[in-house]
Order: C-alpha cells, then sequence, then structure tokens
C-alpha cells in the first residue's frame, strides 16, 4: 500500500517465547504474535523519561534542584523584569527619546468591481433601472444593505479585482452599466466600469456625512456635506481620479443625475413633494 | 540472546525416575514458574510426565549435548497450546446467520481495512489515550487549607535553637500537608490525532482477522429480546465468550438486550467499535451493516 515499514521490535515477549512462536508456527512467513493488551508497547526510542528535580542526589538534580545558591533565581516566583540589567540603568533609559508618532491610519475599505458584479448577478445589489428618470447613484448605503460591505470605517475604495484570477467572472458575462459613488478609485476599476457604460464619482466623506449617509434615521434634518480639507483637496478636483469637485464630473452627474452628487438636495424634495 | 539455563537440582528432574514425593515438597513458587498458569495444583503434579511426551527436536533443532530446562519445555508446551492457525488467505469471508449457525454467503473485506500493516505501537498509542480519557482524575490529598490544625504560631521565632515553625502543617513535617497533592480535578485527557486514531482501528481489525478471530453475521435482528434463546445461538457460533458484537448505525434492540447479561460479550453501534474493546474481546463479530458502516469510516481511497 505504499506504506513505510517500520520495525516493531518492543513486543514484549521474551526473545525465547517469540522464537518458540515462530516456529512453532505452520507456515515460517506468518510469525505473527496475537495482538493482545499485555504485549503492545511503543516502538524504541519513542518514549522518554520526565524530568524530574529534587529527588535524592543519585538522580543529579537533587537538593537544590540545578538552582544553585541563594539569589534571586533560587526564589520560588523568583525572576526579573525584562529589561533588567540588574541595576545598571538599562539601555531603553540610557538612549533618548525620539520622534513622534503619527496619527492613526484613516484608510479605506476595499471593494473590488468583481464582487459587485457577482451581487448583481446574483440578484442582491439592485441596479437602479436606466428607465427611471433622472438616473440614481449606487450609493454607500446600498451597498452596505446588499451586504456587500461589512463596516465602512473612514470610507471604500473600489478596485478592479484583476489581481485575483480565481474571483474573475467569465468573459462572457454580461454586466449592466453601474453608475457608483464611492471615496476613492483605482484606475483599473474607472475603466471596467466605464468600459460597460457607468459612471465612478468620487466624493468626500467625513464623519459626519458617512454617518448621515449610512444612518438617516438617527437624524432629523439630514446635515449638508462639508468640502475636503485643504490638504486632501487636490484629488477630488483631479478628474483622472474622477473626483466629484473636477468640472468634467461635475457637467456629467449633472446631465445623468441632474445633480453633482448622490447628496440630496433641497431643491429635489420640493420638486417631488409638488 | 537465548537463555537456555540447566535445571538447577540436575539429579532430581533429569533422572527418568524421580519420586513425586520430592516434588510434592516443592513450594508452590517453584511450579508456578515452571508450569503453565492457570492449571490447579493438583494436575501440576501430573504434568510432568506430559513435557516427555513433547518432541522438542523437531521444534528447535538443538545439539546432543544441550538439555532445556523444565520452565524452557513449559513454555514451549504452552505455545503449542496457544499457536494460532495460519492467517487467512483471502479477504473473502463467509457470512454465517445467527438463528442457524451456518454459512449464508460471503463478503469480501476491504484490503485497506482489513489487511493492514499490523503496527503495534499504533495500537499502543490509541489504547493508552483511550484509557487515559475515561480517568476519573479524582485522586485527591488534602491542601493546606483543608489540613487540621490551627494556625497558631507552633513555638518562638528566635532562641529555641530549633528551625521557625509558624503552624503545625508545613509539608516537612509529620502529619502535615501533601505540597502539590493532586487536587481531585485532574484531566488526564489529551487530544491524539484523528488519522492516528483510524489507523488504530485498521490494525486492530486487520490484527483479528489474521488471528481468525473474526466472523461476519448476516444480521444481528432476533424475534425477542430473552438471553436464554440468544445464548444457545451464539454456542453454536462459538461466541458466548468475550466477544464484541459491531452493528452498524444502530445497534438491534431486540440484541443488544438479549447480550447485556451475558459476561464477557459486548454489544455496540457501528461507531463504538474502539480499539481497546476489539483487543480486549478475544471475538470479534461484525453484521453487513456494521461492515457498510466501517468501510465508509476507515476505507482509504486509493488515488
Amino acid at each position: 500500500f505504499g506504506v513505510k515499514k517500520i520495525q516493531n521490535a518492543a513486543t514484549k515477549l521474551s526473545p525465547f517465547k517469540s522464537l518458540v512462536y515462530s516456529l512453532l508456527s505452520r507456515s515460517s512467513s506468518s510469525s505473527h504474535v496475537p495482538l493482545r493488551l499485555n504485549n503492545i508497547a511503543p516502538n524504541p526510542g519513542a518514549t522518554s523519561q520526565k524530568r524530574r528535580v529534587g529527588r535524592g542526589p543519585g538522580s543529579g538534580r537533587g537538593k537544590t534542584s540545578k538552582r544553585g545558591m541563594k539569589g534571586t533565581k533560587a526564589r520560588q516566583g523568583g525572576s526579573v523584569a525584562i529589561g533588567f540589567e540588574g541595576g545598571q540603568t538599562p539601555i531603553y533609559r540610557r538612549l533618548p527619546k525620539r520622534g513622534f508618532k503619527n496619527g492613526p491610519d484613516e484608510s479605506f475599505n476595499i471593494v473590488s468591481v468583481e464582487k459587485l458584479y457577482k451581487f448583481i448577478l446574483m440578484g442582491r445589489l439592485d441596479v437602479p433601472s436606466s428607465e427611471e428618470t433622472p438616473l440614481r447613484m449606487i450609493t454607500l448605503k446600498d451597498l452596505r444593505d446588499a451586504g456587500v460591505v461589512g463596516k465602512i470605517k473612514h470610507g471604500l475604495k473600489l478596485v478592479s479585482g484583476n489581481g485575483s484570477p480565481a474571483t474573475k467572472l467569465p468573459e462572457s458575462v454580461q454586466v449592466p452599466p453601474i453608475h457608483i459613488e464611492v471615496c476613492s478609485a483605482s484606475s483599473s476599476a474607472i475603466e471596467k466600469i466605464e468600459s460597460t457604460g457607468g459612471t465612478v464619482t468620487c466624493s468626500h466623506f467625513n464623519k459626519l456625512a458617512l454617518r448621515s449617509m449610512l444612518k438617516p434615521q438617527k437624524f432629523q434634518i439630514l446635515p449638508k456635506r462639508a468640502r475636503p480639507p485643504p490638504k486632501v483637496m487636490p484629488r477630488y478636483l483631479n478628474f483622472e481620479k474622477r473626483g466629484y469637485l473636477s468640472p468634467e464630473v461635475q457637467m456629467r452627474n449633472l446631465k445623468l443625475f441632474n445633480k453633482p452628487t448622490s447628496e440630496a438636495l433641497e431643491e429635489d424634495s420640493e420638486e417631488m413633494k409638488e | 540472546m537465548l537463555k537456555l539455563f540447566s535445571t538447577r537440582l540436575p539429579t532430581l528432574f533429569n533422572h527418568p525416575k524421580h519420586p513425586t514425593s520430592i516434588l510434592k515438597s516443592l513450594p508452590d513458587r517453584f511450579l508456578n514458574s515452571c508450569l503453565p498458569s492457570g492449571m490447579p495444583r493438583s494436575q501440576k503434579m501430573l504434568s510432568f510426565s506430559t513435557y516427555k511426551e513433547i518432541n522438542y527436536g523437531e521444534a528447535l533443532d538443538l545439539p546432543p549435548n544441550l538439555k532445556l530446562s523444565i520452565k524452557c519445555k513449559s513454555m514451549i508446551y504452552k505455545a503449542q497450546q496457544e499457536s494460532t492457525p495460519p492467517p487467512p488467505t483471502t479477504l473473502d469471508l463467509p457470512m454465517h446467520s445467527m438463528n442457524t449457525g451456518k454459512s449464508n454467503g460471503e463478503v469480501s473485506l476491504e484490503p485497506s481495512i482489513f489487511n493492514h500493516e499490523i503496527r503495534r505501537d499504533i495500537a499502543h498509542t490509541v489504547i493508552k489515550w483511550q484509557l487515559a480519557c475515561r480517568r476519573q482524575g479524582s485522586a485527591k490529598t488534602k491542601g493546606i487549607s483543608e489540613v487540621r490544625g490551627s494556625g497558631r504560631k507552633v513555638r518562638k521565632q528566635k532562641g529555641g535553637g530549633v528551625a521557625r515553625a509558624g503552624h503545625g502543617r508545613p509539608a516537612h513535617w509529620r502529619g502535615g500537608v501533601k505540597a502539590h497533592g493532586p487536587k481531585g480535578n485532574r484531566d488526564w485527557s489529551y487530544k491524539l490525532h484523528k488519522k492516528v486514531r483510524k489507523m488504530g482501528l485498521r490494525v486492530v481489525l486487520s490484527a483479528k482477522l489474521k488471528e481468525n478471530k473474526l466472523t461476519v453475521i448476516d444480521t444481528f435482528e432476533t424475534e425477542s429480546h430473552r438471553t436464554a434463546l440468544i445464548a444457545e445461538q451464539l454456542k453454536n457460533l462459538n461466541l458466548d465468550k468475550s466477544t464484541l458484537f459491531v452493528d452498524g448505525k444502530e445497534i438491534n434492540d431486540n440484541f443488544a438486550l438479549a447480550t447485556r447479561n451475558i459476561p464477557g460479550v459486548k454489544a455496540v453501534w457501528g461507531g463504538g467499535a474502539n480499539c481497546y474493546d476489539i483487543v480486549k474481546h478475544e471475538n470479534l463479530a461484525i453484521s453487513k451493516s456494521g461492515l457498510e458502516f466501517l468501510s465508509a469510516k476507515l476505507k482509504i481511497e486509493q488515488s
């Protein structure tokens, strides 16, 4: 069976008895000693004795039990703290402090275009139909409600998913055009979506904006979205990154959706009421 | 190394006509060491003559100047009594029916399960694990809070010329506490690789087949739960003493009730087949559904 044959030496039979068994068995090839509870044993070398300390001089580990004479280490629970150097100023106190710690990393959660397509084909993510006028964008709230994303901490980045061939959909699959709003998107993700006829808009969400987007029920009046801070402004003015403040993206969105972002404007609500 | 030792009293035992009175005066432990165990003392006296009947020349090619001691002869005698028949060459066993005691048909066994290499060390590992897991672990000694005695300071700290003592029950004192003793809650169980456990079953099942102690029975279905009726049927099959019966997904209720009171007989469902029970009981009887259960569980599919 391709099983490696290992010599089973210890059968706990005396050599004479095993010889007698082998000689008295009718066929010489079957030297099988009956397997009983009193003749099974581990292979020699498989087991070793436990080290027992403090049990007399003959063991070599008696009396002080390999702890030497007195001192902290000889005591029960006797050990020193990490870094302790016997009283000498330790190295972590000899050397000066250096530097500062930058603030916490506020990176975006990631979602891939392949995952979006899968959810759409499964029917778990509803794409707003192109017959509605005006068109509606897929927002972060839609993605969260459908279960595409679990928790959005600081924002969502759209990624193509070309790097993982295992999860790739076959090319014959037909996908509807998607109009989506996220916080940022990679260039290959933008290409992928715009090749089918969709659009990508990258808007800035601070903490309040995220909260009002994802949990509108907590607000009596939905707050307006803040503009991005200066440090981060350039990427939202950039058309290559489909920033929502770039003029090309704003023009495109006004034509398609009648508003630059997914944010509901006061004018819209009044019109709807009428 | 062979230890063929000459007898202690050559004049007594190598002489063809030794008086039995000398034998009677020998202590029991001498006789017990020579003769097969389990023999009553009355029989041991007479059995010395039977050793002469055994032809040792065939068993061992001894040169004429060497003579075997009584211990050696008794070991040969014992081995001859216990000598196992050769193992079956095919993996097709006849299937017996319990009612008639005769063979019904044939069953072919899986070679990966029943023709496995006999790994005694694996059997030892699994059986040791089984017995450890079932340990109760309730050994307990009294701790310092439980041992009887007050906390009164036994003698002065200084000035006695003797060691200081705070209470009357330190570990090195008579009547004192057992330091680090068992606390009554020790868990002796440990995890053993699942593949090792399965291999143990394969080893032990193939050992039973090799020793011709494996019988296949078509079903364990019986009409009544009466023990007396089952006992007769099992006796016809030579399965009334020290047998383990292994069924399929469930053990037949009537059979389980009937065999419950028979000493040495145990009936389990397919998952109850374990190395310890199989090795402990001399015979192993598996039903046809039990064979299917075991082969589904233990079969190695060769890719």
